[in-house]
């Protein structure tokens, strides 16, 4: 097999001749894993989407799933059935063809308990979900070529999910190899490029897979993710030409926007991240959404922005541009800031100019952005609302179980989309059951709208109603403060030919890269 | 040396490794958080407890212990727990080389740099000379390697462009980390150098090698320096120990596969086959290390003998 694989590669080298098209880009985390089913974070995506293809797959400008694996699919009038249709040319890079069973395989690996996948909660509306036996799930090969999945209730949500998250594994060199099936001796893989060679914590090296079944149209021959941790090694390497393309944050948008030549090969998009203030609501006196409305309308973005030095547009609302849900800032949806309105917020809830308000405890995960974040944030509230806010920064490791056990009144946190559905954003967070628990609320009408939401096919529909969920959230119970909306900035060398889309925030679709002769 | 003085203090060392694994096993485990609870996105509570099952992180921490010592002794340090797939084995085989690399050479840089400019300044005692060397020390000590680093990467990387901003490989990738990482172990050694040959070159025995007629360079070579080292010795022990097990800041800067980084982010992920391994590879290289001055005391002294 690997013999195979040499022999490919030795002809595909053969074939692209001496004008090898080499990129190169950096990665500021060692991968944690490279592996579809495991792998959770935006780093890997980068890495590993070059080496998996999904069933479906996304495309952010039509907000629509588009074939890849599956060029065809339909979806009973209940929306209880997909029946995906495979293409029959898809094949594994040691040139066994890629079929439904795969795709069952993978499936039940990620529900499966003992395999500990990161997104094994997430295929809770297939039939079967959660019985012992694996086989009763409801996903099924038809044939090779035809895979069926069978649901409890018609997840509207349901293809998006599968565009974040189902990229099938072979299930022979899994079962073989364990855990150290990912390594570049054993892997096998379905995408554009092959992992030649992988040395943690230096470099990654990808060649272009020639049993890839869109090969023709991949460009590039070789891709190297160098592992660069530190920001200004990183920017030193783009201005000496050893890396091609480069996501850049803080002073060094500042630096490249002053510079001509570096603004030019600047480009800023949305990242699908929304940074917000979360309240406990269960402890007073923030279980009066009075108080909560009161913190929103003294919470000046502008200033929390500006701390950061740029890089973010303000959000009134939770799910960020590009997402179904979004509200444009036109619609006036949210607590504007408004320092006499905070005030009188806070003296109708029984503290006029903060007189007997306790010290609120305002945690937050503890690095630079973090502190930089709240700190502005605690000098708004107090000056706006005469309070005293105690700053309570916590390391990673336990800052989110410290949220979870109720130990702040304010926290910072943020979401980040996993699949491109609004969805994601309303549901795995402030859903009282199936959310977070971090803001201890419950408003049954919220609930009720997103498991509607969960239900309703009609994407148009669908939108109206996390708009109205996301309208409880933000502005009638005031449960979070929307802070901004994170962009992404990216340096790319003007000789690389390349689409932007939002997820070149974290991602690297080097498929659809060319170089300009 | 007594052979049954070294077979006495093999037993001690492994004595001591035991008590080094002992107190870092039950420290990490007391402290709160565990190696799935963070991240950049919080993984669902269901997920956490599968992760922790698949790892057997739920059993009592006794029962890990003895586990993990039963392992240690067929020499396995177990799995990483954030790079799926990975052994600790693994982790120290492929990026200890590199860090021993970089730290020897380092290592040479600091000596090589301190111990001629210590002999020169206490040679020079009171001159615009030794002002100057320990200026340099002083400055060599002040400026950290956070610092230095993209300094020299800025000058000789970006500007000149006559070696590579960061990276591994060639030795060219070597000579601004090693000399980051050298400059301010140098500078240490520089004042210690100069502070212990400025007691013995006031020695009586100099005096008579003076008297005796002796070449200065006899003098301070042959007699100073040999009695001046033995504090000096002393430290390049641990801060041999110290540099070829990595360090965090110049591997970060340079990008280097080193093993520096695991001593620090082990710990902020709750990664604890990691931490047990680097920590007790750590504690035996400076085991060895002291043993290795303790050896050269004798080379350097006749006096000094082990039974």
């Amino acid at each position: 097999m690997r013999r195979l694989v040499g022999f490919l590669l030795a002809v595909a080298f053969c074939l692209g001749g001496a004008a090898q098209h080499v990129v190169r880009l950096a990665i500021s985390m060692e991968p944690k894993s490279i592996d579809p089913n495991i792998a959770y974070g935006t780093e890997f995506s980068r890495v590993l989407n070059n080496l998996f293809v999904p069933l479906v797959d996304y495309d952010y400008f039509a907000r629509a799933p588009v074939p890849c694996i599956a060029e065809k699919w339909e979806i009973s009038a209940d929306g209880l059935q997909y029946t995906f249709y495979l293409r029959k040319d898809a094949k594994w890079s040691d040139g066994t063809p890629l079929t439904a069973h795969d795709v069952v395989y993978t499936v039940r690996r990620i529900v499966n308990p003992q395999v500990g996948s990161p997104y094994g909660t997430w295929f809770d509306m297939l039939e079967g979900y959660g019985e012992p036996d694996l086989t009763a799930l409801g996903v099924v090969a038809l044939d090779d070529y035809t895979v069926q999945f069978k649901l409890t209730y018609p997840a509207s949500f349901f293809l998006a999910l599968l565009s974040g998250i189902l990229r099938p594994v072979p299930s022979w060199v899994v079962e073989k190899y364990g855990d150290r099936w990912t390594r570049p001796e054993n892997i096998v893989v379905s995408g554009p490029y092959l992992l030649q060679s992988w040395e943690p914590y230096n470099k990654i090296v990808l060649v272009k897979n020639p049993l890839y079944f869109g090969a023709n149209n991949v460009k590039i021959d070789q891709v190297i993710f160098y592992y660069v941790p530190e920001a200004a090694t990183a920017f030193s390497m783009y201005l000496t030409g050893d890396l091609d393309e480069l996501r850049v944050s803080g002073e060094y948008v500042q630096r490249a926007q002053a510079d001509p030549t570096l603004a030019a090969q600047l480009h800023a998009i949305s990242a699908l991240y929304c940074q917000y203030v979360g309240f406990n609501c269960s402890v007073p006196p923030f279980d009066n959404p009075l108080v909560r409305k009161a913190f929103a309308a003294a919470t000046d973005r502008s200033k929390v922005i500006a701390a950061l030095g740029g890089g973010a547009d303000p959000a009134y609302t939770f799910i960020p541009p590009g997402i179904s849900g979004y509200i444009p800032p036109e619609a006036g949806v949210g607590i504007k800031y408004d320092p006499e309105l905070a005030k009188s917020f806070l003296a109708q809830a029984g503290y006029p100019e903060g007189k007997g308000f306790p010290t609120v405890k305002f945690g937050y995960f503890a690095d630079e952005r973090g502190a930089r974040i709240a700190q502005a944030l605690q000098a708004l509230w107090q000056d706006t609302l005469g309070i005293k806010i105690e700053l309570m920064p916590r390391e990673h490791a336990t800052y989110f179980e410290t949220v979870v056990a109720g130990a702040y009144n304010v926290f910072l946190l943020g979401w980040g989309a996993d699949y491109p559905d609004g969805y994601d954003f309303l549901c795995y967070t402030f859903h009282s059951v199936r959310g977070e628990q971090t803001v201890k609320w419950y408003n049954p009408r919220y609930d009720a709208l997103i498991d509607e939401a969960a239900r309703t096919i009609d994407l148009g529909v669908r939108e109206k109603m996390y708009q109205e969920a996301q309208k409880i959230l933000v502005e009638e119970d005031a449960v979070i403060i929307p802070l901004f909306y994170r962009s992404s900035f990216i340096l790319t060398k003007p000789h690389i030919e390349r689409p932007y889309t939002p997820v070149s925030a974290w991602d690297a679709r080097v498929w659809e890269w060319s170089i300009k002769e | 040396m007594q052979l049954s003085y070294i077979i006495r203090r093999a037993v001690y060392s492994l004595f001591f490794l035991f008590l080094l694994a002992t107190v870092t096993f039950f420290l990490m485990h007391a402290v709160p958080g565990g190696p799935f609870s963070g991240g950049e996105k919080p993984l669902p509570r269901e997920i956490v407890e599968r992760l922790m099952r698949y790892y057997h992180l739920d059993r009592p921490v006794w029962r890990q212990f003895l586990e993990y010592l039963w392992n240690i002794v067929r020499g396995d340090l177990g799995p990483s727990y954030t790079q799926r797939g990975r052994t600790v084995n693994e982790i120290i085989k492929d990026h200890l080389p590199v860090s021993a690399q970089l730290g020897a050479v380092a290592f040479l840089v600091a000596v090589f740099l301190g111990i001629p400019m210590g002999i020169i300044a206490a040679v020079k005692f009171n001159t615009f000379i030794d002002y100057f060397c320990m200026l340099i020390a002083v400055a060599g000590i002040s400026i950290p390697a956070m610092a230095l680093g993209p300094l020299l990467i800025y000058i000789f990387g970006v500007k000149l462009r006559v070696l590579p901003v960061a990276q591994w490989g060639t030795w060219k990738h070597m000579v601004l980390p090693a000399f980051t990482l050298g400059i301010g172990s140098s500078a240490m050694i520089a004042r210690l150098t100069r502070a212990s040959m400025l007691q013995v070159i006031r020695a009586d025995f100099i005096r008579t090698a003076r008297a005796k007629g002796l070449p200065e360079s006899s003098i301070i070579l042959r007699h100073a320096l040999r009695n001046a080292l033995i504090p000096v010795v002393t430290v390049l022990g641990p801060l041999f120990g110290a540099l070829v097990t990595g360090t965090l800041v110049v591997e970060q800067i340079f990008c280097i596969p080193g093993l520096g980084r695991f001593f620090v982010y082990s710990i902020t992920d709750r990664d604890y086959p990691v931490i047990m391994g680097v920590t007790l590879l750590y504690g035996a290289v400076i085991i060895i290390m002291n043993f290795v001055v303790d050896a050269s005391y004798a080379l350097l002294d006749p006096r000094i003998t082990y039974d």
